[in-house]
């Protein structure tokens, strides 16, 4: 099996703690927040999902998931994906390392083990299982995170990958990000069980977290790594939040939800908010450093985006997208 | 013969009790047609067995070292257990693969290599192309199987928005390249609707896999390890009707037969016929008796690879022979004769003296009892290419 360098892990963060989590293990979590926000995106419920998996799920376990990216941007950006390379996929320009071939937020990094986002929902799953397979031949001590939403979880292909992931024995965490709509679809109206945790039906333990709270995304992604490695085995983590902004810029949600729910999670229950407490709460930050920080996130964000250089060479390429001959 | 076949229903008696697709194939008659009686002689036996076409073997082969007598499932055996062996990363799995397969083509291979390389996957077409595909993706080679073509179409999406994206998607940053999907195909005397299809068109309008059809054991063997190694996934359709009517000499070490080339496998300078899989020995036979009954040379064509296909092979044939034409079982409207047809006409229309011929199945569902006339058998082939002499 091909085997693929890989960042490292950042060294000045050691093992990560089981107990309070400590300034260094916060911090990195807190600077892309703002960038992720400046960049037009208003799902901070998903920003939580983001930025606590890939941590517990160091060093880099491939990456394979769905197209909502812009929660799961900051799991690339956790990864230190550059923005420049955010925003070149965006514009299909002569940097995009996808050739410009895809509409945009559809990222791919192969150094950081981030398989490219495709449109249709949920085909992800099962080929994560076959990845996570692989590992396990190899015996490359490594699993296989699989992000998806509870609309995509409606799908053939989500049946399919709990089902193999479970009688083949594979190393895979299924993380499910349930925000409460797909599109303008709420859950009532996308399954009537209990919740997209219906992993013991397949035989795969699950767990429920509040996915606004990042120490418990964080505590229950590494826990199943952990185990997922050592047991081959797979683990469903449904992740409770909530999407703030629209589904996309084609989406007024004002078309079907109203402006006080919205605002409830807004400021009642969102996810950067409750980190930013938390580290205030233990003097780590405050409110200088929050006006600096996104004073500096929106001069860096503005900066990146103003570099447009024109598409060239994306019509090279092989013929009928055939490789390697 | 009969006391093998016997053999073989016992096997598969006991291996459909241990769990599986008793129901599917006892109602598919497939059971049946593999049972023969020991005392299995005379007309009524002969008549049981009488099939649409002759098998005609190809001479045997010198250049590739010792060879074996097998006939198709063997020989996928074969190439099987050579990739295998080579290759540590390559897995084998799909429905009922464990005991060997529902047409044998895995005998052996799970106590050969271990269960974690050989090994039954849930019943879930979408999931085993998916699965595949994620294999692929890590680099390790993944050797599909599709138990019946007719039930691929669950696996549409995987295989079309998926597979066949990956690497131009990604801008080569991923691929699958390392999926191969093997599935049994075609006409088998007694398949009806759902055991008998010929879906390589739906798949040729598909850009970023190949498709794959063999007209023997030989051809299998070589042609399947050139698609195991192929850097783009492949599907690989086998004629089971072939599985056992089909023996020749093969060779035992890996060989390759390169894909996207077609085999002109009689030369001839009146009309080109052109066809895949079952049907090459069909049009062979109408070689023979437009020679013997009309004195028409024909030049006799297996294309082999329907994506990409060798446009370069037949033009060169139509502009030489100036009529054309083309066989397949699978139903007319969109089958792949009318891409090979629509581009001949488009680079060759000086030098066509006929409307080009398509001999396909009718546009209808596979019938049961009425295979035999369903089928593009060797006189409808036969009539058209007398209407085509004398256009």
């Amino acid at each position: 099996m091909a085997s693929v360098t890989c960042a490292c892990w950042p060294a000045h963060l050691g093992p990560a703690p089981a107990g309070p989590l400590s300034l260094p293990v916060c911090f990195p979590w807190s600077h892309p927040a703002p960038l992720l926000h400046r960049r037009g995106t208003r799902s901070p419920g998903r920003k939580g999902l983001a930025l606590g998996p890939p941590q517990g799920s160091a060093p880099p376990d491939p990456l394979s998931q769905q197209l909502v990216p812009p929660p799961l941007t900051g799991v690339l950006m956790y990864r230190d994906y550059p923005l420049e390379q955010f925003m070149a996929q965006c514009y299909g320009n002569v940097n995009d390392p996808g050739k410009g071939r895809q509409m945009p937020v559809h990222y791919g990094c192969k150094e950081r083990h981030f398989v490219t986002i495709s449109s249709p929902l949920a085909t992800q799953i099962p080929q994560a299982v076959g990845a996570a397979y692989a590992a396990k031949r190899a015996n490359a001590n490594r699993i296989v995170i699989c992000y998806f939403g509870e609309g995509a979880a409606s799908e053939g292909d989500a049946h399919a990958g709990f089902n193999f992931a479970a009688t083949l024995e594979c190393p895979i965490i299924f993380f499910c990000r349930n925000n409460g709509y797909a599109i303008s679809t709420p859950t009532s109206e996308q399954y009537r069980g209990d919740g997209i945790a219906r992993g013991p039906g397949y035989g795969i333990l699950s767990i429920r977290v509040d996915g606004n709270d990042v120490f418990a995304v964080y505590n229950a992604t590494k826990e199943a790594r952990r185990r997922a490695v050592a047991e081959n085995q797979p683990f469903l983590i449904e992740a409770m939040t909530y999407r703030i902004g629209h589904h996309s810029t084609s989406d007024d949600s004002s078309a079907y939800r109203s402006v006080d729910e919205v605002n409830y999670w807004d400021k009642q229950d969102h996810p950067i908010s409750r980190l930013r407490h938390y580290m205030q709460s233990r003097g780590w930050w405050d409110d200088e450093q929050e006006k600096a920080w996104r004073k500096q996130s929106r001069k860096k964000v503005r900066a990146t985006s103003c570099c447009r250089p024109t598409p060239q060479g994306t019509l090279e390429g092989r013929r009928l997208g055939f490789g390697g001959q | 013969m009969a006391a093998e076949a016997a053999a073989a229903g016992r096997l598969w008696l006991s291996a459909c009790r241990a769990g599986g697709h008793w129901r599917r194939l006892c109602s598919a008659g497939l059971l049946r047609g593999f049972l023969q009686p020991a005392s299995a002689v005379g007309d009524a036996a002969r008549r049981r067995q009488l099939a649409h076409f002759t098998f005609q073997p190809d001479p045997e082969h010198q250049d590739y070292g010792q060879t074996q007598k097998m006939n198709l499932f063997q020989a996928v055996t074969s190439a099987l257990d050579n990739s295998l062996a080579k290759d540590p990363t390559a897995v084998i799995f799909g429905e009922d693969v464990a005991f060997g397969g529902v047409f044998r083509c895995t005998v052996g291979l799970r106590d050969k290599y271990g269960k974690d390389r050989v090994f039954n996957t849930p019943l879930c077409e979408q999931g085993i192309v998916g699965f595949g595909i994620g294999i692929a993706v890590t680099g390790a080679t993944a050797i599909a199987e599709i138990q019946f073509a007719d039930y691929i179409f669950p696996a549409f999406d995987q295989i079309v928005n998926e597979a066949a994206k990956y690497r131009y998607r990604s801008g080569d940053l991923f691929n699958c390249g390392s999926l191969t999907i093997r599935s049994p195909w075609g006409c088998v005397g007694h398949g009806a609707l759902y055991h008998s299809q010929s879906p390589e068109a739906f798949f040729a309008h598909c850009p970023g896999i190949k498709v794959v059809v063999p007209r023997s054991p030989f051809q299998a063997k070589g042609l399947l390890l050139s698609c195991i190694e192929d850097k783009n996934p492949c599907i690989f359709f086998e004629p089971k009707i072939l599985y056992r009517a089909a023996v020749e000499q093969v060779p035992v070490e890996p060989y390759n037969i390169p894909l996207s080339q077609a085999e002109i496998i009689q030369e001839g300078s009146d009309v080109t016929l052109v066809a895949w899989g079952t049907q090459v020995h069909v049009i062979r036979e109408v070689a023979s008796m437009a020679q013997e009954k009309l004195g028409v040379s024909c030049e006799v064509i297996d294309l082999r690879t329907i994506l990409p296909w060798d446009v370069d092979t037949v033009c060169k044939s139509v502009i030489k022979t100036g009529r054309l034409l083309i066989s397949h079982e699978a139903p007319l409207t969109g089958g792949f004769a009318s891409e090979i047809s629509s581009t001949v006409q488009e680079e060759c229309f000086l030098n066509l003296e006929a409307p080009i011929s398509r001999v396909c199945g009718y546009d209808t569902p596979f019938p049961h009892i009425f295979e035999p006339f369903y089928i593009p058998d060797k006189w409808k082939c036969y009539d058209a290419l007398r209407k085509m002499i004398n256009y």
